[in-house]
């Protein structure tokens, strides 16, 4: 589903990412683990497509599309989904406006007629229910004034409302307590499929308690230095990340 | 380039054919300030005008002082378009008065419920009682030396408007006075007058409509006084939609009484030049004005708001909320003037001006200025121009929403906070609408 040959991207004069190989099966989970100021942020920023980076070299297939090219809506369109490490503000636009505007965009690039209000808060309150987010932040501007972890709540929500195929959650876990933590990792288990994917960028092993990851990278300096099974995980949180640097 | 006319009649190239300025209006006081207003006109002209640099230092109205104008009288069948079919002339907004090119217009206005309590009357057709109000407060609150633009619409005052809300009356729906200048051809000119006396413990909401459908240069320089008495409360709301080669030259003198409240909304809308000039003078003890506003500008248009509240009573309140919206090479101007006066003790003033920048070629000067002169006083004040964030565009883009819709939705959001200023739920939903089919077209 997803193919990242060779990719090298820098900010500025900055090199980030060094050539790094990543691939994605439909039915899998990986996590991508690493120290802070590794590049876990850049990457999940670059699938998304956001505008500050430039892709020196290398590409990124989404189902066989080459995306690199392609703006964040377009990308979103296809079915990729980036949970934000910091989630913006959006004063004085309302969350339902956001969401449904969110929803109805997917569903015209599909050529599906949008989802009547009705249909709508519907949905909205089966899933706000099942995330667990108070229904007076619904009716409140887009994360103004959420706490760390209503913030996080919600880029749950949009994820499960808007059903997408590749979900890249960026640090979802960092500044959540158990409960929350645990509705990440319920969220994420009800979107795996054998069609769906997941790629979750994290500096801790906590959230993989919930979620077991088909593979787990890590990310040191700009490239992949070890791949391994749910294992990885473990050994990373017991040996420290001086471990996989010692190993190069 | 014409040069700058001195004479009144030489402005308007059809001064000495317009029927009305030649007829005796029924109202003596229409007479004499005409009169007065004409002489004073000959005596200043545009020069001490342009000479006063402070007061004009950032909008420029040589443009106007050397253009030929043409008073319209009188105007052909009026045909709404679309937007104003569907929004302005809506069955919600009934109570309202058209004014098509300086006359009224009988087939669109409605005002059955208001001349049954007979709170609004236009100055040809007030009775007796009413010309004894209009006698003793048109022009009143106006000083003809210190504004050439007011000088013009007392000089050139056909029929004006009287809305008088009597003694402990309260009213509940909006009355709605509209004006609009349809005119294709030349450069037309109105001067809509509004009197308003708001009596001892009332209550009302004024919607005043300004919309230019003109084609060509056009120019609208409406006056309107309000007297507020002991314990009255007034929401006036404004809107002024104008044309990329209009002019709006508008000025608001609000008078208030011991105990009174004044809350405005302005909202307008492309012009090439527009001022919005708003005089406020708190008279009495605990008196409160509310001035909110948001403006919307586009290719070259230029506004102006230039807002000047005067504490000369103890316990007085004033607050002034704007925001704006700027695109292409549009220009805002914010000049927000408090002054309080030596014996004003215990007086709050706050002011805020917020931008949002669409284009890098927008220009705006703001300045907000406090004159205090009293020593137990509150007083804020801040200025804020931005652009989107980048991290707000990607953040709605990665959830799928294309550029565009997602700049309306920044647009819209910016816009909400301000209109939450609107107490009148009828009436912010009649402006969502108006924005959200203007920005349809950013
Ligand atoms: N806007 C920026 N300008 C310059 N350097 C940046 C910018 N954003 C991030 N970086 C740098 O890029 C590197 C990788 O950052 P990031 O991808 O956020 O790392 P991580 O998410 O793994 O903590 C860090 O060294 C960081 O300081
Ligand atoms: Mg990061």
């Amino acid at each position: 589903m997803l193919k990242i040959k060779n990719l090298h991207v820098s900010i500025g004069e900055t090199k980030i990412l060094k050539g790094l190989d990543l691939d994605i099966n439909s039915g899998e989970i990986h996590a991508i683990m690493g120290p802070n100021g590794s590049g876990k942020s850049t990457l999940a920023n670059v699938i998304a497509g956001k505008p500050d980076y430039i892709v020196d070299e290398g590409s990124i297939l989404f189902n066989d599309i080459p995306i690199l090219d392609l703006t964040p809506d377009e990308r979103a369109n296809l079915g990729i989904f980036l949970a934000f490490q910091y989630p913006v503000e959006l004063p004085g636009i309302p969350m339902k406006q956001f969401i449904k505007t969110a929803l109805d965009s997917k569903l015209k690039s599909q050529n599906i007629k949008e989802t009547s209000i009705r249909e709508f808060n519907e949905m909205l309150k089966v899933e706000s229910e099942n995330i667990g987010i108070n229904t007076k932040l619904i009716k409140r501007s887009v994360n103004e004034g959420f706490s760390g972890g209503e913030k996080k709540r919600n880029e749950m929500l949009q994820m499960a409302l808007l059903k997408p195929q590749l979900s890249v959650l960026d640090e979802t876990d960092s500044g959540l307590d158990i409960d929350a933590l645990k509705t990440v990792g319920k969220s994420v288990n009800k979107l795996s499929t054998k069609e769906n994917a997941t790629l979750i960028v994290t500096h801790y092993q906590r959230l993989l308690n919930y979620i077991t990851p088909t593979k787990v990278h890590v990310l040191i300096d700009g490239q992949i230095s070890k791949s391994g099974g749910p294992e990885l995980a473990s050994d990373l949180e017991n040996k420290g990340y001086d471990w996989v640097k010692s190993l190069k | 380039m014409n040069k700058i006319n001195h004479d009144i009649e030489n402005h308007f190239n059809n001064f000495n054919r317009v029927k009305y300025l030649k007829k005796t209006n029924t109202v003596d006081k229409v007479n004499t300030l005409r009169k007065s207003a004409t002489d004073s006109f000959k005596n200043r002209g545009f020069n001490s005008e342009i000479a006063n640099k402070e007061k004009w230092k950032f909008s420029n109205i040589k443009p106007i002082a050397r253009e030929k104008f043409h008073i319209l009288s009188n105007s052909q069948e009026f045909v709404p378009n679309s937007l104003d079919e569907k929004i302005i002339f809506h069955k919600s907004n009934s109570n309202r008065l058209i004014f098509v090119d300086g006359q009224i217009n009988d087939k669109y206005s409605d005002i059955s419920l208001l001349t049954e309590k007979s709170l609004v009357t236009t100055f040809t057709n007030s009775n007796l009682f009413d010309k004894e109000v209009i006698n003793k407060q048109l022009g009143k609150l106006i000083n003809h030396e210190n504004d050439i633009f007011s000088t013009i619409n007392s000089a050139l005052l056909n029929d004006g408007l009287l809305i008088n809300i009597k003694k402990n009356i309260t009213l509940n729906t909006p009355i709605s006075i509209i004006f609009i200048n349809t005119n294709q051809n030349e450069n037309a000119a109105t001067f809509p007058r509004i009197l308003v006396v708001c009596e001892e413990n009332s209550e009302a909401s004024i919607v005043e409509g300004h919309i230019s459908y003109a084609t060509q240069s056009s120019l609208d320089i409406p006056v309107i006084e309000i007297d507020m008495n002991k314990n009255s409360n007034l929401n006036h709301y404004k809107y002024m939609l104008g044309n990329n080669s209009g002019f709006n030259i508008s000025n608001t003198v609000v008078s208030l009484e011991e105990n009174s409240d004044y809350n405005s909304f302005s909202f307008s809308t492309g012009s090439k030049i527009a001022r919005n000039s708003v005089d406020i003078n708190l008279i009495g003890k605990y008196s409160n004005c509310n001035l909110n506003g948001l403006y919307i500008t586009k290719d070259k248009n230029h506004i102006d708001n230039h807002l000047n509240i005067n504490h000369k009573n103890t316990h007085t309140k004033s607050n002034i909320f704007y925001k704006g919206i700027l695109k292409d090479s549009s220009r805002a101007v914010f000049s927000g003037r408090v002054l309080v006066e030596r014996n004003a003790q215990k007086t709050e003033a706050t002011q805020s001006d917020k931008n949002l920048l669409l284009s890098p070629n927008v220009r705006i000067n703001t300045k907000p200025s406090l004159e205090i002169y009293a020593d137990d006083v509150q007083c804020a004040h801040g200025a804020t121009a931005s652009y989107f964030t980048d991290e707000a565009m990607f953040y709605l883009q990665s959830r799928g929403i294309d550029q565009k819709t997602a700049e309306k939705l920044l647009i819209e959001g910016f816009a909400q906070e301000i209109f939450e200023q609107i107490p009148s739920k009828l009436v912010k939903n009649f402006f969502s609408e108006i924005l959200i089919n203007t920005s349809i077209q950013y």
